[in-house]
């Protein structure tokens, strides 16, 4: 797309009232991420107090079971289930993008081929795969990336597949085989722009999926205890039996809280994309 | 015949899908670093003597050529035999025979109820599509599917459970209670209220999303116009000749979900530390029980897709289209 | 005998620019035993004049005004339970695609018995058994009854929404755009199966299509409509000899003949108004060959230009001698 185009596209998206308030939230988390040293009081894998203090003045969430400032580890925390979720829905999606412009405009053989494989990925119930494996191959931060993006690429595949086979039979992509206009300028020029703005949203939409998942996995103990994220820290909360006293308000709501605005911030921003994409869900019937 | 057709090419499907994953099993603690013996035999390998550790690769046929392996592994699996638990000190099929039942209970019950209740309110959207209710529901289920599911359960013990002491915090039911007869069938009932809740809280999401999409293209379909031209009554219209073709889409969604269900249930067993199968995979995976948690993603997988095989031996019953033949 | 009686029937559309006024003050009647061509091009309203009649008008559109007495009742201020009473079994339809017109998942037995079902307190078996007689008058075997619409060509569904239509014996019957997506053999025989079953039955039938020598083939009357108005309304006769609006004439002249293969086909120039906005006076001034000034600044209403023949236009007569 052009400089034009894309700024007509960031005009919808943000003059759509959801979409402003998920890309509101995506900048606040973004802003707690990169300035987490300067906005937590403490650092989070000191023991700075005693263990499990109850809110206060100077603690603002409490300390947890080793005397770590919690509200501290949250905001580091941002700073880790950010970065895991953008990064493996970013390598799911650069796999689908290949996957599915390969196969949809290849077509023949290799396209049933792909798709078969795609299929089987997608009947196998992916969190036990991915703690199959993360168990496996250990929990540290990349690894954790590599267990999501390895399994989460196959649906955003389906998709592109689908949107290439769409633009295949355009006019302009047939007329430019026919003049002999050679295959990476067609995938270039004609193909590229019209799938770019699908694997955005289907970008955002993965990050939202992974931060879920990473969430699980984080909670199942196959997060790296060295560089806690939400879900590392609700294992922890979980594991000294948080839930038993009062201190589930402050140990496991909060995480949680954070957990879901950032979700919901990814989900609306994504759901405002596809709205852009297809005008048939914008005028709200069908 | 169509019908058959069409369940021998899903059936070559889920014969790869469960070649694919024995392969996948076999592989795993084959190709990681290390000695497959640490996943084998547990992370006391170290202190062993060279002798143990040579009988450990006899047992296991460490020592054969990898065809002789794979092909002993498939026979093993293929006999009900899917190793032993060094952590547990059982054979693994012991421990799935225990818990495989509670996890049935629980995610069959949820499966029944979410779907139920994903196609009303999603068929109750749509009907009244772009009303309050609409919006209410839709902002409702939004924020439903951006939750954390273990982390909804977390919240519903501490409050629930814990706080106000309504239902037990943990387990399928009383231990050493030896209830009988109706009283056991109701602390099972008792036990089991919360987790099923947060199970169904957490997969009703998909259905209703669904149901909805495809109840509205449904309600613009020309048929539709066509009985209320009839005089059909509107409540006719809704069920009889709306709901059963939006069901159509609902079904396939249903049956990709089946997966995502039996995942949910592996966090969710841990939050309430309900003995299922999914627990028992989050016990493997703290103990490092590789052999455990190799069974249990298997038992997990082969539950999918007998499931998915039921499913689409049933999915005729709903659609003429693949029902009947010459479709 | 009068069945059907239109009075000023308009019917907007909601758009993101405003309300588009598809159907504007139409007005017409049309007699007992009738069949009644309803014609124009794509978007000038000739559907939209059925779903209002039928009440299917949903949002975004809405009926503004108008009346349409179907034997004495007006459908369009029938309550909605007088209003499931009286459709199909006052007013039937056979439907623009049959193709999506059957309901998918049951047979079309069923669907025709369910009509039947509705409107009349008879028995099931006495449904069925009338169900199966109208399939085999639309000329389909009775042994169908338990098929599902795929497993009917195009053409079969086709008689099989007539056969529905049929169902309750309905006073009217709209047919609207019934052989769409069809090849044109199929088209000649199904309409020519609506023209038998019409003669036979003594049908009061519309028939809405833009395909102007199948309507004046087989129609007693013609209207004809051109952006949300009609502009000319006579017997068919008529309409092919004495032929008067200038919209109506360009349709004839853009439409071959088969037995002049000499004539010369001419297109209108021009485009359809923007319904959103219409010109305030008459809406095919744009295109109109014989315009005058006072066609910018005024509406032409429908007029009587001789006995039973009705054209709205200034021009004397209607426009006939000048357009000649």
């Amino acid at each position: 797309m052009d400089k034009e185009k894309w700024r007509s596209y960031w005009k919808t998206l943000t003059s759509s009232n959801l979409g402003l308030i998920g890309i509101g939230i995506l900048i606040t988390f973004f802003f707690i991420a990169i300035f987490a040293p300067l906005i937590a009081p403490y650092d989070p894998s000191e023991r700075i107090a005693p263990p499990l203090m109850k809110p206060n003045g100077s603690f603002l969430l409490g300390t947890n079971d080793v005397g770590q400032d919690i509200f501290s580890e949250l905001i580091y925390g941002t700073r880790v289930s950010l970065l895991i979720g953008i990064i493996a829905a970013l390598i799911s999606i650069v796999i689908g993008c290949l996957v599915g412009v390969v196969s949809g405009y290849f077509g023949g053989k290799i396209d049933s081929l792909l798709m078969r494989f795609v299929d089987l990925i997608l009947v196998i119930p992916f969190l036990p795969l991915m703690i199959l494996m993360a168990a496996f191959v250990g929990p540290s931060f990349w690894n954790i990336i590599l267990v999501i993006s390895i399994i989460s690429w196959a649906s955003p595949a389906r998709v592109i597949r689908s949107q290439v086979l769409t633009l295949k039979t355009k006019g302009f992509v047939e007329a430019a085989k026919s003049i002999g206009t050679n295959i990476s300028t067609i995938l270039r020029v004609h193909i590229l722009p019209g799938v770019i703005p699908i694997a955005l949203a289907q970008f955002v939409m993965a990050a939202s999926h992974s931060i879920l998942i990473e969430a699980s996995l984080s909670f199942l103990g196959l997060g790296d205890p060295f560089t806690k994220s939400w879900g590392t820290t609700l294992y922890y909360a979980q594991a000294r039996g948080a839930f038993l006293t009062d201190s589930w308000i402050w140990w496991i709501l909060p995480p949680g809280l954070l957990i879901t605005a950032l979700v919901v911030g990814f989900a609306l921003t994504g759901f405002s994309m596809e709205e852009i994409l297809n005008p048939r869900l914008r005028k709200g019937r069908s | 015949m169509y019908k058959f057709k069409f369940l021998y090419s899903k059936m070559i499907q889920y014969v790869l899908v469960i070649f694919l994953i024995l392969t996948l099993n076999f592989l795993l603690p084959r190709l990681m670093p290390g000695s497959p013996l640490a996943y084998l035999a547990g992370e006391d390998v170290g202190l062993m003597t060279s002798e143990e550790k040579q009988k450990i690769l006899d047992k296991h046929g460490l020592n054969d050529s990898i065809t002789t392996q794979y092909i002993d592994y498939l026979s093993n699996i293929f006999t009900g035999d899917f190793g032993f638990s060094y952590q547990q000190k059982v054979p693994i099929s012991d421990l799935i025979e225990d818990r495989l039942p509670w996890t049935l209970l629980l995610t069959g019950l949820n499966l029944v109820i979410s779907t139920i209740l994903g196609v009303i309110f999603g068929a109750m959207a749509a009907w009244k599509r772009g009303t309050k209710t609409d919006i209410n529901l839709l902002t409702g289920f939004m924020f439903l599917s951006a939750m954390p599911s273990f982390w909804i359960g977390m919240i519903l013990v501490s409050l629930f459970a814990s706080k106000l002491g309504w239902f037990p915090v943990f387990g399928a039911e009383t231990a050493w209670a030896d209830y009988q007869g109706m009283e056991r069938l109701l602390d099972i009932g008792h036990h089991m209220i919360l987790p099923l809740i947060t199970l169904i809280l957490i997969s009703v999401t998909t259905t209703f999303m669904t149901m909805r999409y495809s109840m509205l293209n449904v309600l613009g379909e020309d048929y539709i116009q066509m009985a209320k031209a009839k005089g059909v009554k509107e409540k006719t219209i809704k069920y009889k000749h709306a709901m059963r073709n939006a069901l159509l889409p609902v079904a396939t969604v249903f049956m990709l979900s089946l997966g995502f269900m039996l995942g949910g249930a592996t966090v969710i067993e841990t939050v309430f530390a309900y003995p299922g199968i999914g627990r028992l995979m989050f016990e493997a995976v703290v103990s490092r029980d590789y052999p455990l948690i190799q069974a249990t993603f298997l038992i997990i997988t082969f539950s999918v897709i007998i499931a998915n095989f039921i499913a689409d031996i049933l999915y005729p019953l709903l659609d003429p289209k693949v029902g009947k033949e010459n479709g | 005998m009068t069945i059907l009686q239109v009075e000023n029937l308009s019917t907007y559309y909601k758009t993101d620019r405003g309300e588009a006024q598809a159907v504007e003050n139409v007005s017409f009647s049309m007699k007992k035993g009738e069949m009644l061509g309803l014609i124009g091009e794509s978007g000038c309203g000739k559907t939209t004049v059925a779903q209002s009649i039928l009440r299917l008008i949903e949002y975004p559109g809405r009926i503004v005004s108008g009346k349409a007495y179907l034997d004495g009742i007006d459908l369009l201020t029938a309550k909605q339970d007088e209003l499931e009473k009286l459709r199909w079994k006052d007013i039937s339809v056979i439907p623009q695609s049959a193709m999506n017109a059957l309901n998918p998942i049951y047979t079309i037995g069923d669907q025709i018995v369910e009509s039947i079902l509705i409107h009349e307190d008879v028995s099931k078996a006495t449904a069925i058994k009338r169900t199966e007689e109208l399939l085999e008058m639309v000329g389909i075997k009775k042994n169908r009854f338990k098929n599902y619409p795929h497993e009917f060509s195009g053409g079969m569904k086709q008689r099989v929404a007539i056969a529905m239509a049929l169902s309750c014996n309905p006073k009217l019957i709209i047919s609207d755009e019934s052989t769409t997506g069809l090849d044109v053999l199929t088209q000649a025989q199904i309409i020519a199966l609506i023209k038998q079953l019409q003669k036979d039955l003594g049908l009061s039938i519309i028939l809405i299509s833009h395909d102007l020598p199948m309507v004046t083939s087989v129609c007693d009357r013609v209207a004809i409509m051109y952006a949300g108005k009609i502009v000319e309304l006579a017997n068919t006769q008529d309409i092919l000899k004495h032929c008067s609006h200038p919209y109506s004439n360009g349709l004839l002249n853009a439409t071959p003949d088969l037995s002049n293969p000499d004539k010369e086909v001419v297109s209108i120039p021009g485009s359809v108004p923007d319904l959103v906005k219409p010109p305030t006076g008459c809406r095919f001034y744009d295109r109109c060959k014989a315009r005058m000034n006072v066609c910018k600044e005024e509406s032409p209403d429908l007029k009587e230009i001789r006995p039973d023949h009705f054209s709205a236009c200034f021009l004397e007569g209607g426009g006939y001698y000048h357009v000649q």
